[in-house]
């Protein structure tokens, strides 16, 4: 049987305005079980050159696929393009079956199923073996009741929609290679051009802030063994002229053992390979006498979530951070050269002009390299949503649920003042002095 | 930092042209419980933990089965 894999366009401004992209690392998960399973597998890239739909459903055509998988980063905001590409897929190629996975589809299974008919099968979860399972039961003409970790419409009452008991919990992650087969690597590059890729170290994470879905979505914290990434890194590098290394890991560094193994196996793979992700301020304050090795295995950057400078913000979203500790985070990465770049949360529902003024002065404190700041946007699996049911929703395109347009209605603000707030921090914090410095005449090249 | 700030530059300034001019909000907006629906808090641990070889006990509660 046939199956082509879809990374359909995205219309986040992360994903149209930079000239680089990164490889759809849920769909390369998928596609190596797959290959290895026996079945024929292509990928359509369509984020990467913001293919239109008709386009993307001509180049389906052409493989003559038995069925198509899509998935999506995780975000909501790709679900509408999602029903809209499914639908005229199931136009053009109406013997087709579309099976939809990721974190969205994940929790509004029975919604999609309900609403889109184009839709045929929703893989709940993490998919690796559960794409395998579905496949050899499809080629079988099985039973699809038996499939772990699946939805769908009842085959003798459409109306009906079933759900499968959820899938097994993968314990090892080196059980499943990604497909690297699938993509050109030439195409993909990050950092300017450097040519990338996304991995993940690790799965989950164990910390309970409530506007995250991530510790829910993958259940339990679990690792890849450390030397055998090291190595993979190492032959990307050495066969696919890979030079940076995105992770996609909520928690790389969750385990100072295990990341300490992995730091001191890929400097043994002298690779000349950077490293850029995301961890929390407590690994990194942790980590102080292991710096000078992030550094050396080439960490170049880590995206620490501040999210809101009041220690009350803070436990109220249980971030489990001090404002001590991230501060103290910033100050070590700059002393070995690693670029801090700091997210931040704007749009609480009680948020004033007084409490953008405080958030502005405790940012140029914390004093990072880079700033992203993001508007609150909830996710109705998260605890967090509960306590943002009442608010006023001011967007209802979701396709601009992207952390980057306002969603949500505040008390004490209009809209335009509140993007006023959001844009002039982003440029103080950008021009003053010390960035500037950073930006023009740091004496590390790498760094620049 | 000169790639970043490349970027900053040109979503900072896409940022700025899309809410003045290609931005439509809602100004009486429905709830967001009534625009995306009810929480669905119950369902966020994904994944059955157990062991396959000991399938029948559960760890973690999950979403009811249809």
């Amino acid at each position: 049987m046939k199956v082509v894999l879809i990374n359909p366009p995205h219309t986040a401004i992360g994903s149209r305005i930079p000239d680089d992209h990164l490889p759809p690392l849920g769909l390369l998960c998928i596609g190596g079980p797959l290959i290895d399973a026996g079945f024929a597998v292509a990928l359509i890239d369509a984020d990467l050159s913001n293919m239109p739909l008709n386009r993307i459903v001509e180049e389906a055509a052409n493989r003559e696929p038995d069925v198509v998988m899509l998935g999506h980063s995780g975000s909501s905001s790709a679900h509408a393009t999602v029903v809209a590409l499914c639908g005229a897929l199931k136009q053009r190629l109406s013997d087709l079956i579309i099976v939809y996975g990721g974190v969205h589809p994940t929790y509004h299974w029975d919604e999609i199923l309900r609403d889109s008919p184009c839709i045929d099968i929703i893989v709940r979860e993490e998919g690796e073996q559960t794409v395998v399972d579905l496949m050899r039961t499809l080629k079988a003409q099985g039973d699809l009741h038996a499939v772990r970790g699946i939805a769908f419409r009842d085959p003798q009452d459409s109306a009906k929609v079933v759900e499968t008991p959820a899938a097994y919990m993968i314990r090892n992650l080196d059980d499943h290679r990604i497909g690297w087969e699938l993509i050109d690597h030439s195409s993909y590059s990050y950092w300017g051009g450097k040519r990338a890729v996304v991995l993940q170290f690790s799965r989950g994470c164990p910390y309970l802030c409530n506007y995250c879905g991530q510790r829910g979505y993958w259940t339990q914290w679990r690792h890849r063994d450390p030397v055998k990434l090291a190595r993979e890194i190492g032959r990307l590098h050495r066969e696919h002229g890979v030079e940076l290394i995105n992770f996609a890991d909520e928690l790389p560094t969750g385990s100072r053992r295990m990341w300490r193994t992995f730091l001191e196996a890929l400097i043994a793979e002298n690779v000349p390979v950077l490293l850029v992700g995301s961890t929390r301020a407590g690994d990194i304050v942790r980590d102080a006498d292991i710096l000078h090795l992030y550094r050396q295995a080439g960490v170049i950057r880590f995206l620490l979530g501040i999210e809101a400078y009041s220690e009350a913000t803070l436990t109220q979203i249980r971030k489990g951070a001090s404002v001590h500790e991230d501060r103290q985070a910033i100050r070590l990465m700059r002393q070995h050269g690693i670029i801090s770049m700091a997210t931040y949360v704007v749009g609480f529902e009680e948020e004033r002009d007084v409490d953008l003024w405080r958030s502005l002065r405790h940012l140029l404190r914390y004093d990072p390299d880079q700033i992203q700041l993001l508007y609150l946007t909830p996710h109705r699996w998260t605890p967090f949503y509960k306590t943002a049911e009442h608010r006023q929703v001011i967007q209802t395109d979701t396709r601009r649920w992207d952390y980057k347009h306002q969603v949500l209605a505040t008390r004490h603000m209009p809209p335009w003042r509140l993007f006023l707030w959001f844009k002039s921090i982003e440029l103080i914090l950008q021009l003053r002095p010390k960035a500037l410095y950073r930006l023009l005449g740091h004496p590390d090249a790498v760094f620049r | 930092m000169r790639w970043y700030s490349e970027m900053g530059r040109r979503t900072w300034l896409r940022e700025v042209f899309e809410f003045m001019f290609k931005t439509v909000r809602v100004r009486e907006g429905q709830s967001l419980k009534t625009f995306l629906g009810p929480t669905l808090e119950a369902r966020e641990y994904a994944l059955e933990k157990a062991n396959p070889a000991n399938s029948a006990r559960r760890i973690i509660p999950l979403t009811e089965s249809r």
